[in-house]
């Protein structure tokens, strides 16, 4: 009850700013910023068209993009390999992290190498995996799925770990198999944990096959920019850009959102405070 | 003569846009040089809004505060220094320097600042964890190194928002008797928030008891029982006398509140 | 504190009371494992079920070292890219704790503009590698362009992620005592908020390292990435993998340190562990 009080006091020393329409402002005032300059640029600032198209071909490239099958298929590919890739980390990613979990040695002797290979810039490996895998989406999914893979079995493991005693105390008691606790008692107890790790993946995915469609592919969004780029298609490249861009934050939200706690109690750790920032290209 | 005045006090804050809910309202109170006073009343009736009101932390929506003949329109800690709930050490820094806090932030001298700092921790008797961190001491220390820091200020008035609220009840006793003795020893005016009996009683001159929300202070008993005091006064008729009285007082009122729902609350 | 665990076993926690033993044991089992996989992959390369040429042996990539470290062209391209690694660091590092510092305290600043940062840490940031291209060529400027952009995004996070650590109830000591604007912030929020200037500041090297080498990886004709890149296409795979694990030793090194020196920094948090 005394919550009521704290939290007026809370809110009065960090004022969530609630005024939407000042803060809408200040959003147009950005777009207006980026869209005076690019304007200013082209116009009296005198870029040359080889680097910033004007704004209205780029509008009109995108115009003509989206009624192109060639866009279609690319975006198809694109995002086919995201949801593979994704699909292979979070499963071996999560069912390593339990098995990882089942004993403390396990566990103890792994997630250093887990946290190692999070460190590790994978990034570096793709080139290679082109070489093995092949410049089909097959290099895409495996160097995603790769990256992707040590953000999932982190922190499920890292989860899995911190669950309360007092949790796994009341499965012994009532003669819980490893099975159960694992589905009922340690999967609910770390769940906020490894939602946040495959938030994570589902990042580390997108990054990496939109980056490694751009280092070598032959299909893709990706690789339809990289090749816009090199013939100097210039209003093409732009337009492709943004329109990755969309095509990145909309599957992110729709993922994000499918990812979120549902039940009450599990708040979801804060997005901004989530180890995760540690996300790379 | 008087130290604090507090003149038609009112606190409504919005919750939400158009929802207002008012805190506390119609306080008047006076706090004499040098008295104790302690505020009680059932949870969630404005009696910390008002202890923030008196020290600046919280402008009134109606009425306003004095201090000696002043307005109080912003926290001064050389007149009126706080102590929190929560203690509210910074974990970061040792003992030592929690205690010169308010000193540093004052902007005081380095050498005034040790020298003032050490002095009071040896009067909370907390000298040889100078070079401790927070998270080392015992609930109830720190809370002793929240009171040093307060005094550290040497203000006119201490503020005390339930300082031991966050203590289990033998950390509470022994830290009660403790206190009795640095607050006694200091002459200082203490406005002191509480919402158990006992301790309403044990540290008061003068127990102002609030009614639920929105608060409204609904008697004021005077404690006429000799100083120093210690733990025997729990015994003492007068005491009794006292504590079924408040008890009356504060179960009335919430009795008077809508009926909760068991798990509700926090 | 020591709960003897017998849960532990369901658990996987550390159990306290032979915490020790069992530490130097996961030790142990940890090398095994490292060293069970070298031998494993050297065994498959010399019987032939795994093809050298793609995937090299271990024996080879040590042997690859000395001539690697006195090649000219790789010593040039180390410097070349810790200069590249330096400068963005270090645009990225000063802009993104400026940035998060505003974004931190100013709510509706922050409401503004923090879910655009936050956006775009989740976005594949290299769709805007050919347009920096454009503006800077292929040489080192890009490189440090787009790896400032990478650390930006990802100090400018994990700073105001810090300034959200910085509790109320401290400011509220501070408004209390009448601290100056500057106090309060040298005071309370600077230290509030340092576990998560430490995490920017290793964020922020770890991204402009990243964002280097793909700028590398991409276009460039200098630096590690684009070594990798070349000796990659000519099946010198030992040679690319050999850069490769030094250049992610290095790394881990780093991190793994820095991590141990950010403990010990905030080892007044009240949920340390030590």
């Amino acid at each position: 009850m005394a919550t009521t009080e704290s939290a007026f006091r809370a809110r009065a020393f960090r004022a969530r700013a609630k005024h939407s329409s000042t803060v809408w402002a200040l959003r147009l005032l950005l777009l207006l910023i980026v869209v005076g300059a690019w304007l200013y640029g082209t116009g009296p600032g005198e870029i040359s068209f080889l680097i910033l198209p004007p704004l209205g071909e780029v509008f009109s490239a995108i115009g003509g993009l989206v009624t192109t099958q060639v866009f279609w298929t690319a975006l198809g590919v694109t995002v086919f390999e995201m949801l593979v890739a994704f699909l292979l980390a979070a499963v071996v990613g999560v069912s390593l992290g339990f098995f990882l979990s089942r004993t403390p040695l396990r566990a103890q002797a792994s997630e250093p190498l887990l946290s190692w290979g999070y460190m590790f810039p994978v990034v570096l490996l793709y080139p290679l995996f082109l070489l093995w895998v092949g410049v089909g989406i097959g290099s895409k999914i495996a160097y995603a799925a790769t990256a992707a893979f040590f953000p999932i079995a982190y922190n499920t493991l890292r989860g899995l770990r911190s669950v309360d005693e007092k949790y796994l105390k009341v499965g012994v008691a009532f003669g819980a198999s490893r099975l159960a606790t694992d589905r009922h008692i340690k999967a609910g107890a770390a769940r906020p944990m490894i939602l946040s790790g495959l938030r994570i993946g589902v990042s580390v995915v997108m990054i990496s096959v939109v980056l490694a469609e751009l280092l070598g592919s032959n299909a893709g969004l990706g690789y339809e920019l990289q090749r816009a780029a090199s013939t100097l298609r210039l209003p093409d490249e732009y337009g492709i850009a943004l329109l990755l861009l969309v095509v990145a934050v909309t599957l992110q939200r729709v993922l994000e959102l499918a990812l979120r706690p549902r039940r009450p109690g599990q708040k979801a750790p804060s997005r901004a405070t989530e180890p995760a920032a540690q996300l790379d290209e | 003569m008087t130290d604090l005045r507090v003149e038609g006090l009112q606190v409504a804050y919005e919750t939400r846009p158009g929802e207002r809910l008012v805190a506390c309202q119609d306080i008047s109170l006076t706090v004499a040089s040098g008295e104790f006073v302690t505020i009680i009343g059932p949870s969630g009736c404005g009696k910390s809004t008002v202890l923030h009101c008196m020290g600046g932390l919280l402008p009134p929506t109606q009425g306003r505060v004095l201090f000696g003949g002043d307005e109080v329109v912003q926290p001064n800690p050389h007149n009126a220094a706080f102590v929190f709930q929560d203690y509210s050490l910074f974990p970061w820094k040792n003992i030592l320097e929690n205690v010169g806090m308010g000193l540093t932030f004052a902007g005081a001298g380095k050498t005034e600042i040790a020298g003032k700092a050490a002095e009071k921790l040896d009067f909370v008797g907390l000298g040889e964890f100078a070079h401790a961190l927070p998270r080392e001491l015992s609930g109830g220390m720190q809370q002793r190194v929240a009171v040093a820091r307060a005094l550290a200020m040497e203000p006119r008035v201490l503020l005390m928002d339930e300082p031991f609220g966050a203590l289990d009840e033998q950390s509470r006793r022994t830290l009660g008797s403790d206190m009795a003795r640095i607050l006694e020893q200091t002459q200082r005016s203490v406005v002191l928030i509480t919402h158990s009996l006992d301790e309403a009683i044990f540290w008061a001159d003068r127990i102002i008891v609030m009614s639920a929300r929105p608060g409204t202070i609904i008697e004021e008993i005077e404690v006429k029982a000799p100083r120093p005091r210690d733990l025997s006064m729990m015994t003492e008729p007068e005491f009794q006398a006292i504590r079924v009285r408040l008890f009356d007082l504060i179960q009335l009122q919430q009795a008077k509140k809508a009926p909760q729902p068991l798990a509700g609350g926090r | 504190m020591a709960v003897p665990s017998v849960y532990a076993g369901r658990l996987g926690a550390s159990t306290r009371t032979r915490r020790g033993t069992s530490r130097a044991e996961a030790r142990v089992w940890r090398t095994a494992f490292i060293v069970g996989v070298v031998v494993l992959w050297e065994l498959l390369a010399r019987t032939g079920v795994i093809d050298e040429r793609f995937a090299s042996k271990p024996s080879s990539i040590v042997m690859a070292v000395p001539p690697l470290l006195s090649d000219p062209q790789v010593l040039e391209a180390l410097g070349m890219t810790l200069y590249a690694v330096g400068a963005s660091f270090a645009i990225g590092t000063a802009g993104g704790m400026l940035v998060g510092v505003i974004l931190g305290l100013q709510p509706m600043l922050r409401t503004a503009y923090f879910p655009i940062v936050m956006m775009l840490l989740g976005t594949p940031k290299s769709l805007f590698l050919p347009v920096i291209m454009l503006f800077f060529g292929l040489g080192v400027e890009s490189a440090i362009v787009f790896g400032s952009i990478l650390t930006f995004v990802h100090v400018t996070v994990n700073v105001v992620a810090g300034v959200d650590l910085v509790e109320p109830k401290h400011l509220m000591v501070a408004k209390a005592y009448r601290a100056s604007r500057w106090k309060r912030f040298r005071h309370v929020i600077l230290p509030g908020a340092s576990p998560g200037l430490f995490t920017a500041i290793w964020h922020g090297l770890r991204n402009g390292f990243t964002g280097v080498v793909i700028a590398q990886l991409f276009t460039a004709t200098a630096g590690i990435g684009y070594l990798v890149r070349v000796y990659s296409n000519n099946f010198q795979t030992d040679r690319a993998l050999t850069l490769i694990l030094m250049v992610s030793l290095v790394l881990i090194l780093v991190g793994t340190g820095w991590n141990h020196v950010e403990k010990r920094l905030t080892s007044w948090r009240p949920d340390a562990t030590q």
